[in-house]
């Protein structure tokens, strides 16, 4: 007696087949299909007949999405290493409107060779009426000179 | 009147501060209130350390030197 033609869902289909003679046909299941979608948008009557579309026929199911990759130990000790966004901030002493770039951190001699300047200035200026005085040691003075000006 | 008189601590000055450059006056202060032996031996400081001859001006009129140096 021959059967129907065409494709033929089993009644009652395995959710996973046995090896070779345990065999069961997986086909046909929930896990073979998807549901349809209503797909919103488009002209007026066209979301109806999409579904219409969906509907008329079992559609294969979705491919297994990739897993992820297993994670390597090292790799993953180098991601607990790294930052967090929303971690507390490694750099506290910076404001949050810190600028990428910041501007430099000023000299810190520039402090002290302006305490040196006030507490030497007076006698180094003194020299200056020294006969003899050479024109590097006037030019340094000067030099000093601006500096607290 | 004082004159400028080589191997003082203004003599000294000149030399560190031109040497080592104005930002470091600290350091040239500190290295001008040293002792030295003679101007040859500071010289020879300022030598080792930058690896250049001192700089800095000599006066034009030297009395009274402390040690007359042999690198002058």
């Amino acid at each position: 007696m021959a059967g129907k033609g065409g494709y033929q869902a089993p009644e009652n289909p395995a959710v996973q087949s046995g090896p070779g003679s345990l065999s069961q046909r997986t086909d046909g299941g929930p896990a073979s299909t998807q549901t349809a979608r209503y797909m919103a948008g488009g002209n007026y009557g066209d979301g109806q007949e999409m579904m219409d579309i969906q509907t008329s026929a079992p559609m294969a199911a979705t491919p297994e999405t990739a897993k992820p990759m297993p994670v390597e130990p090292q790799m993953q000790e180098m991601g607990n290493a790294l930052p967090s966004l929303t971690g507390m901030t490694q750099r506290p002493w910076e404001s949050e409107t810190t600028p990428h770039n910041a501007p430099q951190q000023p000299d810190p001699r520039t402090q002290e060779n302006n305490d040196l300047i006030n507490r030497y200035l007076p006698d180094l200026k003194a020299a200056l009426n020294f006969p003899g005085v050479p024109d590097s040691y006037v030019k340094f003075v000067n030099y000093l000179d601006s500096q607290v000006k | 009147m004082s004159k400028w008189v080589e191997g003082t601590f203004y003599d000294n000055l000149d030399k560190f501060a031109n040497s080592l450059g104005y930002e470091n006056l600290g350091t040239a202060i500190h290295l001008s209130l040293v002792p030295w032996q003679s101007v040859a031996d500071r010289d020879s400081f300022i030598r080792a350390v930058t690896e250049k001859d001192p700089q800095g001006g000599e006066g034009n009129l030297y009395s009274g030197l402390i040690q007359k140096g042999g690198n002058k």
